[in-house]
Order: C-alpha cells, then sequence, then structure tokens
C-alpha cells in the first residue's frame, strides 16, 4: 500500500491571477443565489407526505421511506439495480471476462488487518441483516443493508481472502441478477391475475416487499465488491 | 442555538474539506480528506432529517468510494516507483 507520503503529486495548472478571480467571483456569486434560493423555502414542507402518510398502511410497510422507494416508487428502485448491473458490465468488459475469478487475492495483508477482519466481518453482516429487517419500521432497507455488506465483502479482500473472485462465472452471474430477477418476476407476475404491472397484493405486500429487499440486499452487495474487485490486476497480468 | 452552531460548524468544515481534497498536491493525503468529507456529509444528512440517505453516504461515500480511491493512489505509487 501507499507510504506515509506518496510521491504521486497532483498536476497544478495555475492560470493567470485574472482568470482565477474571474473564477472565484462567479463562484462566490452562484453560491450567495443558492443562500438566498435556500432561505427563501416556505417554512410548510408541502410535497407528497400527506399522500404517503394516507396510504401507508396499505403500502406493507410501517415507514414512510422504505413505502416510496419499494412499494409507491418500486419502479424507480428496479431500474437503479440495473444501472448497478450496467456499471457492473463496464467493469467486466474492462477485464474481458465474464467473471472475476482471474483477479488474485491481495498478498501480505499484514496480522492487523487480518485479526481486525475475524472480527469485524461477522459484526458487519449482522448490522447489515439488522438494517435489512429494520427498514420495514425504521431506516435501512435494501440498499442500506448491501452497502454494509458491500463494505464486509471488500474488507475480506483486502485481508487476503478471495471472496467474490472465488466465484465460478455461473454463480456469480446468478449472485448479481438475483436482486433484478426476483423483482422483475414480482413486478410482472400481477400483469397475470389481472392487475396492473408492480401492484402488489394487498395482504401480501409486506412479504413481498421483505423478499425484493432480501434479494435485492444480496445483489448489491455482490456488484458493490465486485466493483471493487474488479479494479485489481489480473493474475494473467502479472509478469514472472 | 447550538443547533445553528452545530449546522454552520458542519457548514464550514465541508466547505474547507472540499477546498483542502482539490488543492492538496499530495494525494494521499487528499483520498484521507475525501473520506472525511464523506463522513461530514453523512453528519449534514442526519441533521436535514434524512437518516436513509445518511447510512447510504457513510457507506458508499465515505466507505466504497473511500476504498477504491487509496488502491488507485496505491497503484500510481507503485507505478511511479517502477519507472526509472
Amino acid at each position: 500500500m501507499a507510504t506515509e507520503s506518496s510521491n504521486v503529486t497532483a498536476v497544478r495548472l495555475v492560470a493567470r491571477l485574472p482568470a482565477r478571480l474571474l473564477a472565484l467571483s462567479l463562484s462566490g456569486l452562484i453560491a450567495v443565489l443558492l443562500v438566498l434560493a435556500a432561505l427563501d423555502l416556505p417554512d410548510d414542507a408541502g410535497g407528497l407526505t400527506t399522500q404517503v402518510t394516507d396510504n401507508l398502511d396499505q403500502s406493507g410497510v410501517t415507514h414512510p421511506v422504505t413505502a416510496v422507494l419499494l412499494n409507491f416508487r418500486a419502479y424507480d428502485t428496479w431500474l437503479e439495480v440495473g444501472v448497478l448491473i450496467l456499471a457492473l458490465l463496464g467493469i467486466l468488459a474492462v477485464q474481458q471476462s465474464a467473471d472475476l475469478s482471474d483477479t488474485g487475492a491481495l498478498t501480505d495483508p499484514g496480522p492487523v488487518l487480518t485479526w481486525l477482519s475475524r472480527l469485524l466481518v461477522p459484526v458487519i453482516f449482522l448490522t447489515g441483516g439488522y438494517l435489512l429487517w429494520l427498514g420495514t419500521a425504521a431506516p435501512g432497507g435494501a440498499f442500506q443493508a448491501g452497502a454494509v455488506w458491500g463494505a464486509a465483502g471488500v474488507l475480506l479482500y483486502m485481508s487476503g481472502y478471495r471472496s467474490v473472485t472465488a466465484m465460478g462465472a455461473l454463480l456469480f452471474r446468478a449472485a448479481v441478477l438475483v436482486g433484478f430477477g426476483i423483482f422483475l418476476i414480482v413486478a410482472a407476475g400481477p400483469t397475470f391475475t389481472g392487475r396492473q404491472m408492480l401492484q402488489y397484493p394487498l395482504d401480501l405486500a409486506g412479504t413481498l416487499i421483505l423478499l425484493v429487499e432480501t434479494t435485492l440486499a444480496f445483489s448489491v452487495a455482490i456488484i458493490l465488491t465486485s466493483l471493487f474487485c474488479g479494479s485489481q490486476p489480473r493474475r494473467s497480468d502479472a509478469s514472472p | 442555538m447550538p443547533d445553528l452552531l452545530l449546522d454552520i460548524l458542519l457548514a464550514v468544515a465541508l466547505v474547507w474539506l472540499g477546498w483542502r481534497v482539490l488543492t492538496l498536491s499530495d494525494l494521499y493525503r487528499a483520498v484521507i480528506l475525501f473520506i472525511t468529507f464523506g463522513l461530514v456529509m453523512a453528519l449534514v444528512w442526519v441533521r436535514l432529517e434524512a437518516p436513509d440517505i445518511a447510512l447510504a453516504e457513510a457507506a458508499i461515500g465515505a466507505g466504497l468510494t473511500g476504498a477504491l480511491l487509496l488502491e488507485a493512489v496505491g497503484q500510481m505509487t507503485e507505478q511511479a516507483e517502477k519507472r526509472p
């Protein structure tokens, strides 16, 4: 890893003084306009908070943010996972492989990192699971749990374990796509029984949201860890 | 009054951290300050009463992006040292 003060420095392009003064004054003007606009906002929040609160008992969860993310605006959450998969496809295209099994694990993690990761990874796993379960009633939910689990995967990789790079192509694709796929089934399923897309049946809404959240968190964790591991040099590139 | 002081402190810290991240010439220190910026941003989200965004910001902005940038600086250092 990098030493205390790396010998990598940024290249400074120093413009002339009038150009710098002009840039500074324009930035200051935009900042002042933004502050004035923020101070001018009405005190009453308005928006759709009343409509969300009125329909909260039909959504299957008790936390308004989760109800909006996974029931009222579930389409947006679904497509966000698609965007994450697209980002992962970009990494795989640069690596020119269908999975990350060619990426080697980091060597020589050191005793402190090994001990710390053995201490922290189970706790991080538990915290992510707790955030996932808590999302129905309090701040939490699928993306927060997936991000915390992804951090655990990155910590595992930094400690010398292979984590997501140990998966073969089939398992890797299944793990990445299960979140999007389950959401697809849950979204398209109601159309076969005469309802609209993404119109959950009222008595199953809570269960469906929990199922979708769990698979979503798992997929997001795999994708986020792969975004980190995929930027490591490949074993076949290493010079002898 | 203490809330206002905390808000002013967070705003000043954000602006100062952003300025230092952009103007530091040692990239390693700049990445460390970027991670700190992510954590202060998570506190700002809490002050704006959006705890869900605060959780996501702390995990992704400070954690994952910070780790990615540190890896990038480490690889740049290795390549710079390999060059004669």
